[in-house]
């Protein structure tokens, strides 16, 4: 592990006991975020996403069981830290925001008190400080009369401001980390770009790294230097923003790809991934991707593919399929999916 | 503008519910004098005419009213003689309120305690128990609970008093029988809150901050949770109030409840009117203190209508 991760995750696997059985929410994830940059993490519902991030965070509830072969955090081994000491860091060294910022505030706590809390706990602001403080935070997410809207509570403020006010809360102690799962999903388009500019502006000014869940490559394309693509509780494709958008290569990203409109070329219809995403009680034999797959081969339903680098592509481009789809030429995916 | 509409609604309530008791009382055969001796026809006339029940029910209803309005005099009790109804209701009001409000803080003290213990402990063992005992509270009478509560602390251990007035250790056992149920259901209704509060993604986000649990359930779930604690606030009062009534006979009381169910069964037209009236005064501004806490513990609560 070199310094310069701020996270470095290894082999983390999540699974929750319930009443018909064991669910693999996540089977066997790596990641790491460096210092300053923002790791996007693309996937559909239910592909682990926020799972994962969540067991980072501890915020899991008790029905969840954790194992991993390493999280480091700035330097901290997670795996050697209890409930309390995990508390601890929450806040401090690492922070979450989330997508619905209408019910993510408390409704009964104006919100100068509830960036105070973290203002008190974290940095051992009081009084005057902790009020002024308070005050500088509202400002620095650029929300106009900050003294006033700190005496306010979150019924009065708009969905944007909601989130910018939530992003001032959880940046308030100076976390290294930050992890947004899907922080503009509930917001319109044009408050959407303000949010994302604004986390964007507060990274370079802060040196914060973050973590940015989202189903949306758009907002992936926009912010992030790097991205994971998550399915069925595993990373199937990792690799620099650029590179993915170039040379996608794993079939599943191909087919996110080609189902998202463009303007600058006319490709006809939207093409749509057939199927949906497997039963993670009852996961397939080999690959869980295969089912959906146009390209399968017989080993893809007897062995999951790792994820492996990619020989010929740039160095961190990794992918997990057995499938080289080099090989193949781009409309060729297209056609394949075209028959039934 | 809210507490104006209020007031003038309380008296408005205030005036229908002595009119209605004023001609139900008089519409009952019988009357304050009448009993199972022959009393005779000229002392009757007299008794009659000293508390002015000779004259027509309308005039009577009028100057009752105006005495009332104007001088805030319920006139003599007919039946204890040489006390006036403000007396009685002043002697016995603070009695009341005392057993009252001793039984509503137990009811909120233990119902609000159960609860969030519960609603953390869901499930458990501990939780099972309480609300176990809870359902108890609820379903027995507290009349039953007198008398078991009397069976076990006066007679098996010699603790407190059986009955009467005094000190405050007099209060003691009639305060829980009466706070008893309450504090069953104020239980019940705190485990459901909280339990809904602590599903909220604000919850998730306070922990998220790096709260202690202590924190995140005082500061963030608690008011919340409580929400439903306190609508029930009002009907608990009422329900208490009444309840007295039966608590103040048992344990023999000389509160407002006492001097209700005697003047009652005496044809006390005066004294039944003035216990009346000040329970309705008590139950209707009760409930306009609980509109007002509702708006304190939720921002999002404006008063009006």
């Amino acid at each position: 592990m070199t310094t310069n991760r701020v996270l470095d995750v290894r082999g983390l696997h999540v699974s929750f006991r319930t009443q018909d059985g064991v669910v693999q929410a996540v089977r066997g994830v790596d990641l790491h975020v460096l210092r300053g940059e923002t790791l996007g993490i693309v996937g559909e519902s239910g592909s682990g996403k926020s799972v994962t991030q969540m067991a980072i965070m501890g915020l899991l509830p008790d029905t969840a069981e954790i194992r991993a072969d390493a999280i480091h955090l700035d330097g901290n081994d997670l795996l050697a830290h209890d409930a309390e000491a995990l508390r601890k860091l929450r806040g401090s060294h690492m922070s979450m925001i989330f997508q619905d910022p209408m019910t993510s505030l408390n409704p009964f706590l104006t919100l100068g008190t509830q960036i105070a809390e973290m203002l008190r706990l974290h940095r051992g602001l009081r009084g005057r400080a902790l009020r002024e403080a308070v005050v500088h935070a509202l400002a620095e997410v650029q929300i106009p009369k900050p003294a006033l809207r700190a005496e306010q509570y979150p019924h009065e403020f708009s969905g944007g401001m909601r989130q910018r006010a939530m992003i001032a809360m959880m940046l308030a102690g100076r976390p290294k980390l930050l992890i947004a799962d899907e922080p503009t999903t509930a917001l319109d388009v044009t408050v959407q770009a303000q949010i994302l500019e604004l986390l964007a502006v507060l990274q370079r000014e802060r040196g914060t790294s973050i973590v940015l869940i989202t189903h949306d490559l758009g907002v992936v394309a926009g912010s992030a230097q790097r991205v994971a693509v998550m399915y069925s509780g595993r990373v199937v494709e990792e690799a620099t923003t650029e590179a993915l958008f170039a040379h996608p290569s794993h079939p599943y990203t191909r087919g996110l790809l080609a189902s998202i409109p463009r303007l600058d070329h006319d490709e006809g219809a939207l093409q749509p991934i057939p199927g949906s995403p497997p039963d993670l009680e009852a996961l397939p034999a080999g690959c869980p991707f295969r089912p959906r797959c146009s390209h399968a081969v017989p080993r893809c339903s007897e062995e999951e593919p790792a994820l492996r680098s990619l020989p010929g592509h740039e160095a961190g481009h990794r992918a997990a399929c057995w499938v080289d789809l080099d090989a193949l030429s781009v409309s060729a995916v297209g056609e394949s999916r075209a028959q039934p | 503008m809210f507490l104006l509409r209020r007031l003038l609604w309380m008296a408005g309530t205030l005036w229908l519910v002595f009119t209605i008791s004023f001609f139900l009382m008089r519409g009952i055969p019988g009357g304050p004098f009448s009993s199972d001796q022959k009393t005779h026809p000229l002392i009757l006339e007299r008794l009659e005419r000293k508390y002015g029940l000779a004259e027509p029910v309308l005039v009577q209803y009028g100057r009752t009213l105006k005495d009332l309005v104007l001088h805030g005099d319920f006139g003599p009790s007919f039946k204890l003689l040489d006390y006036s109804v403000n007396d009685l209701l002043a002697q016995g009001l603070p009695r009341s309120l005392a057993l009252g409000a001793v039984a509503l803080l137990i009811a909120l003290g233990l119902g609000v305690t159960a609860g969030v213990v519960s609603a953390l402990r869901r499930g458990g063992l501990l939780d099972r128990s309480l609300m176990l005992l809870a359902t108890m509270g609820i379903a027995l009478p507290n009349f039953v609970i007198a008398s078991v509560l009397i069976l076990i602390f006066v007679i098996q251990i010699p603790l407190l008093p059986a009955a009467g007035w005094g000190s405050y250790r007099y209060l003691i056992l009639p305060a829980i029988c009466l706070g008893a149920p309450f504090a069953a259901y104020v239980a019940r209704l705190t485990r459901t809150g909280m339990l809904d509060v602590l599903g909220q993604d604000w919850i998730r986000t306070a922990r998220a901050k790096g709260l202690s649990d202590r924190r995140v359930v005082l500061t963030h779930a608690l008011r919340g949770g409580l929400l439903p604690v306190a609508s029930y606030l009002g009907p608990a009062v009422a329900g208490i109030l009444t309840g007295s009534l039966v608590i103040e006979k048992i344990f023999a009381i000389p509160g407002i409840g006492t001097y209700f169910v005697q003047s009652a069964l005496n044809r006390d037209y005066t004294l039944s009117m003035g216990c009346v009236l000040l329970y309705t005064a008590l139950v209707s501004s009760m409930n306009l203190l609980v509109d007002i806490s509702y708006t304190i513990l939720d921002p999002r609560v404006e008063l009006d209508g």
